[in-house]
């Protein structure tokens, strides 16, 4: 139920209620009525859609970085564990 | 590297067995996606044998009381047209679900978007009511819709309800305890992560976390490394699209068009300040206001479901004699059945340790 998609806006209505989203080739039609600022420099960004609004302005930056720190925090808890076990704790 | 690295997964599970302790650790998530990503991709598999993921009251479907459902097969059948997310349509009320009430005449339309409905009332003159169930991340579009005045033929019949009241009535529970807690992603895109400050203060670490199995692994990790710290803080794995004060816009038009009200969950009773209801100066709007519903007696749970026992993390499907006999997702005789983000859907479609 609170499912959520990425999708690209790839248009926004003169209005600015609604803007054209493509979900991986199929494009949709979704209310930007819970976002502040909507404006044209939205276009090409990605927003997560739920039941038809969009919830949350994405950047794909955000989810690379997520990935650089999970990859940071395991290879940190790694060397942490490995330290404790060298000192016998 | 992407969000199902295998590479990454296996060293984020090797670390949670490194840091496990010996004794037990319960780990509760209140989200029927959660519960999906678990079973799907077989996550418990790989988690120690003493460390527990339960599933706690996170579909919306599931909880939605059959009050409700029976007064939206009222409306369907004297009063409107009843539109509601396709999710909702084989949920059991006291006599019948909606899809049962629809072979029997009733006028029921299925929309993916509240905003479909409204589209709906605009072209025609017959009264339109929207079923507008769902968590904190749903409520918003239904906010949305009445601050934007909709069509004078158009209401709500409203039954939201707050995550973060149903995870306190939870923790307050003696009978059941934690040792932390995994919070909804898209929920908490809306209210962000402060609400939960009071959970990790009271000792329990609080991680809000993304969809991805990897999201949900290192969920585990973040928990067991504050265990093993002694610390519990609240701690955001889905930065992505979490920020610590939500989305503000969309909280706004709830203030503006709901009161926090106290609720009924389905299968675990009334809970404190844990729904919306409409403001009355949007009562036009208010299907509740706005016609005379009539209903029967109501049954909540049918003689012999578990269903709240599953919500409530005391009981898992296979603990209910039903579970794969009487009730299948075929014919689902509780609400965790029908929903695919219900516990009891899920462990039948994958198993509790997913598929082999």
């Amino acid at each position: 139920m609170c499912l959520a998609i990425p999708g690209k806006i790839i248009k926004i209505s003169d209005d600015k209620k609604a803007a054209t989203v493509d979900f991986g080739g199929v494009k949709q039609e979704v209310r930007l009525d819970l976002l502040y600022g909507v404006d044209d420099f939205m276009i090409g960004n990605y927003v997560l859609v739920h039941v038809g609004y969009a919830i949350q302005l994405m950047s794909q930056q955000e989810g690379k970085e997520t990935l650089k720190l999970f990859s940071e925090y395991a290879d940190a808890l790694e060397k942490e564990l490995q330290g404790e076990s060298e000192h016998g704790i | 590297m992407e969000f199902r690295d295998k590479v990454l997964g296996k060293k984020v599970v090797r670390l949670i067995h490194s840091l496990m302790p010996d004794r037990a650790v319960r780990i509760i998530h209140v989200c029927g996606t959660h519960e999906q990503t678990i079973t799907k991709y077989g996550l418990r598999t790989l988690l120690p044998k003493n460390l527990e993921l339960l599933s706690g009251p996170g579909c919306p479907v599931c909880v939605t009381p059959a009050k409700d459902i029976d007064e939206a097969i009222f409306l369907a059948k004297n009063c409107a047209t009843l539109v509601t997310y396709g999710d909702m349509m084989r949920v059991p009320g006291s006599d019948m679900s909606l899809d049962e009430a629809r072979s029997d005449g009733a006028d029921v339309k299925v929309a993916y978007s509240v905003n479909d409905a409204v589209r709906m009332a605009s072209n025609t003159k017959k009264d339109v009511v929207f079923f507008g169930i769902g968590f904190e991340t749903t409520a918003p579009s239904n906010a949305a819709v009445l601050c934007n005045r909709p069509p004078d033929n158009f209401s709500i019949l409203l039954s939201h309800k707050l995550v973060p009241p149903a995870m306190e009535a939870l923790v307050g529970d003696g009978d059941v305890s934690f040792d932390g807690v995994i919070a909804p992603g898209h929920v908490s895109t809306i209210i962000g992560t402060v609400p939960y400050e009071s959970f990790a203060e009271r000792g329990i670490p609080v991680i809000v976390t993304g969809f991805e199995p990897l999201d949900v692994l290192f969920a585990v990790l973040m928990i067991l490394k504050q265990m093993k710290e002694g610390q519990s803080r609240v701690e955001n794995e889905y930065s992505r699209v979490v920020f610590a004060n939500g989305n503000i816009k969309a909280q706004t038009l709830m203030i503006e068009a709901f009161d926090v009200a106290d609720a009924y969950w389905r299968g675990i009773g009334e809970v404190a300040n844990s729904g919306l209801a409409i403001k009355p100066m949007f009562s036009q709007f208010d299907a509740r206001e706005k016609y005379d519903i009539a209903i029967g007696e109501v049954q909540d749970l049918h003689p012999g479901c578990s269903c709240g026992l599953v919500l409530t993390a005391k009981a898992t499907p296979e603990d209910c004699k039903l579970f794969g006999k009487v009730c299948t997702p075929e014919k689902p005789y509780g609400p965790c059945m029908v929903s695919k983000e219900g516990t009891c859907h899920n462990w039948w479609k994958y198993g509790r340790y997913g598929l082999e």
